[in-house]
């Protein structure tokens, strides 16, 4: 079957937002499905970016329950995961220049069950992305892992900005983040134990107040994003587009 | 007195003289033989203002950004812009972005015939995400002449990037890399913290937090820059040049300056209708410290500090080298004060009442 002209699916569109909060979550799914189709097999970029627009506002109407997390100067550093909802947004000003990365910290010990298994089922138990206007949406990869005072999960900030980015962790089950815990963290413990937070880290060891000419991105289909912390006067010696590594 | 207007309120003359003053201005040498224009030379300010170097500071200083003074050196930033504009065409003034009227807004703002298309990030090779060139209106590269409009500017060429104001490259081995790293970038990018709804900037605006032993300013400085749907995001909602310290390179940058100066201003005049005092008494004064750190805010923050670079003849400072062959040269000028910049309307200007 053809698919609908976007004229058609415009028109389509306007009248279903017109009675989007009696749709079912199916139903606004299948519409989600037919654009997500039609944005597949267009070509022309005009046309993707109509429909793109189409699907960025149907998203809205599927987003889970969520808590938001402010991370700033001044803000706080420390994320209780012990929510009911099954999605924390955290806004980080400064990813990579104020904050350098997250941890998950307990009061638990190894004994209780905070042991890399745990942590591990954990981890594997929800997504992390960051949105960043640098990269996009990017999936960000929870690392467990461990160092002498013992096991921990860490999240990098995603690429470095003088702004802001938001960091996602959405449960994969539609679980909250308190159920997650429950399962793989609390299941034998007393309530007053059941304390996990993320907690961020800034940076240090070097000025913060820079913003400027210290990232410079390459696009190129063989590096991953890097993040460069060149001085003006190194990036002017780089000729345009060569690779990079890491300065 | 020059009266900003919101961009929803522009007659076709008021957003085609705008239009016509940001190309004159972007196309206009900073001096004779210069590759770089007077708009360049703004942007080279607002990346040269994050790291100031003073003799007597160890560390490089961000004197626009990351606390209080954020928003006086934006006022005099943007009122200097303003004037510029002016001298291209006169009466021109900037207008604003409301952000609660966000449906309007975007659609009003950002299209060919204004101030360009939000483009989206692109893919490369299906799985990174690259902000992408604006290939058309009038901040792309080249304007092709049977495309201008009547008023465009003869001579004028395009919206180009000199190279030390770029943040985003494409490999040499890209098609078309040479105009890519010469052209605007956006990366529009959905699914934010975004916007504040009409309730968000009244809370804003009306903000007082007091008995915490600390200046209630630094709390609305906080909210207004770093909030979740503030200044900072924004920047990372446009994408690009404007998620960068390069972030004038788009001329969006002014209308959503132009913005955060007038919640500002309205909270200023809140603050002295609810709680009476000055525009002085509602900012930090010498020796008031942050409340996160108990610490002072960085030198240039303050009332009475001067603002760099208008520090006239008398004080020393150092910023990137190769920006500052770009800068034009304020050391004749009287130097300026943070509390120069308190009271809009002897700045000349107001923002129209909706």
């Amino acid at each position: 079957m053809a698919l609908p002209s976007i004229a058609n699916l415009e028109a389509c569109n306007d009248e279903l937002l017109a009675t989007c909060d009696e749709l079912t979550r199916a139903e606004i799914e299948a519409h989600l499905k037919l654009l997500e189709e039609k944005y597949q097999s267009l070509k022309l970029a005009e046309g993707k970016e109509k429909i793109a627009a189409l699907i960025a506002s149907w998203q809205d109407h599927l987003k889970q329950p969520e808590k938001l997390i402010l991370l700033a100067k001044g803000g706080p550093s420390f994320v209780n995961l012990r929510v009911k909802v099954p999605q924390l947004r955290l806004v980080i000003n400064g990813p990579g220049m104020l904050f350098e990365s997250f941890k998950l910290i307990s009061s638990l010990s190894s004994e209780m069950g905070f042991n890399l298994k745990n942590l591990a089922a954990l981890a594997d138990s929800f997504r992390v992305s960051v949105l960043c206007a640098h990269g996009g949406r990017q999936n960000i990869e929870a690392k467990v892992e461990s160092d002498r005072t013992g096991g921990y999960l860490s999240l990098s900030c995603g690429p470095m900005s003088m702004y802001q980015s938001e960091m996602l962790l959405s449960s994969k089950s539609g679980e909250s983040f308190e159920e997650l815990l429950e399962r793989h963290l609390f299941a034998r413990l007393d309530e007053a134990d059941k304390q996990v937070a993320v907690v961020g880290f800034s940076l240090v060891g070097e000025s913060h107040h820079h913003g400027g000419m210290e990232m410079v991105w390459i696009a190129s289909e063989e590096l991953q994003p890097e993040r460069h912390h060149l001085s003006h006067h190194e990036s002017q010696q780089e000729a345009v587009g060569e690779p990079h590594g890491h300065s | 007195m020059d009266i900003r207007k919101s961009a929803l309120e522009l007659s076709n003359q008021e957003r085609h003289d705008f239009l016509k003053a940001l190309i004159m201005l972007k196309n206009t040498e900073a001096f004779v033989g210069a590759d770089y224009s007077l708009y360049d030379q703004f942007v080279a300010l607002h990346l040269a203002v994050m790291e100031v170097s003073y003799p007597e500071n160890q560390e490089s200083i961000n004197g626009g950004h990351w606390n209080i003074g954020f928003c006086p050196w934006h006022r005099e930033y943007l009122r200097r812009f303003e004037l510029a504009l002016q001298q291209m065409v006169p009466g021109v003034t900037l207008p604003y972005w409301d952000w609660a009227k966000n449906r309007a807004i975007m659609k009003e703002l950002f299209h060919d015939d204004f101030m360009g298309k939000l483009t989206h990030a692109q893919q490369l090779s299906g799985r990174r995400w690259w902000p992408k060139d604006l290939d058309s209106g009038f901040f792309r590269h080249s304007m092709p002449l049977s495309e201008a409009p009547d008023w465009w500017p003869e001579q004028a060429l395009g919206w180009r990037i000199p190279r030390p104001l770029q943040s985003v490259r494409y490999p040499s081995s890209y098609p078309n890399a040479g105009r890519l790293n010469a052209t605007l970038h956006r990366g529009f990018l959905e699914g934010l913290s975004w916007p504040p709804d009409e309730a968000d900037l009244d809370e804003l605006v009306h903000l007082h937090v007091s008995g915490t032993g600390y200046h209630h300013f630094w709390y609305f400085w906080y909210r207004l820059e770093q909030g979740s749907n503030m200044h900072n995001t924004a920047h990372n909602l446009i994408g690009g040049h404007m998620s960068t310290g390069a972030s004038p390179n788009d001329p969006i940058f002014w209308l959503h300056h132009a913005n955060v100066d007038r919640l500002w201003a309205l909270w200023q005049s809140h603050q002295i209708k609810d709680h009476g005092g000055n525009l002085i008494n509602h900012y930090p004064q010498q020796g008031d410290l942050a409340p996160w750190s108990d610490k002072p805010a960085p030198r240039g923050h303050y009332l009475d500090d001067l603002m760099w670079p208008w520090l006239g003849q008398a004080t020393s400072s150092a910023v990137n080298e190769d920006i500052k062959t770009m800068l034009p040269d304020y050391s004749q000028e009287a130097p300026r004060r943070v509390r120069d910049v308190l009271d809009i309307e002897a700045l000349g200007y107001r923002y129209q009442l909706n």
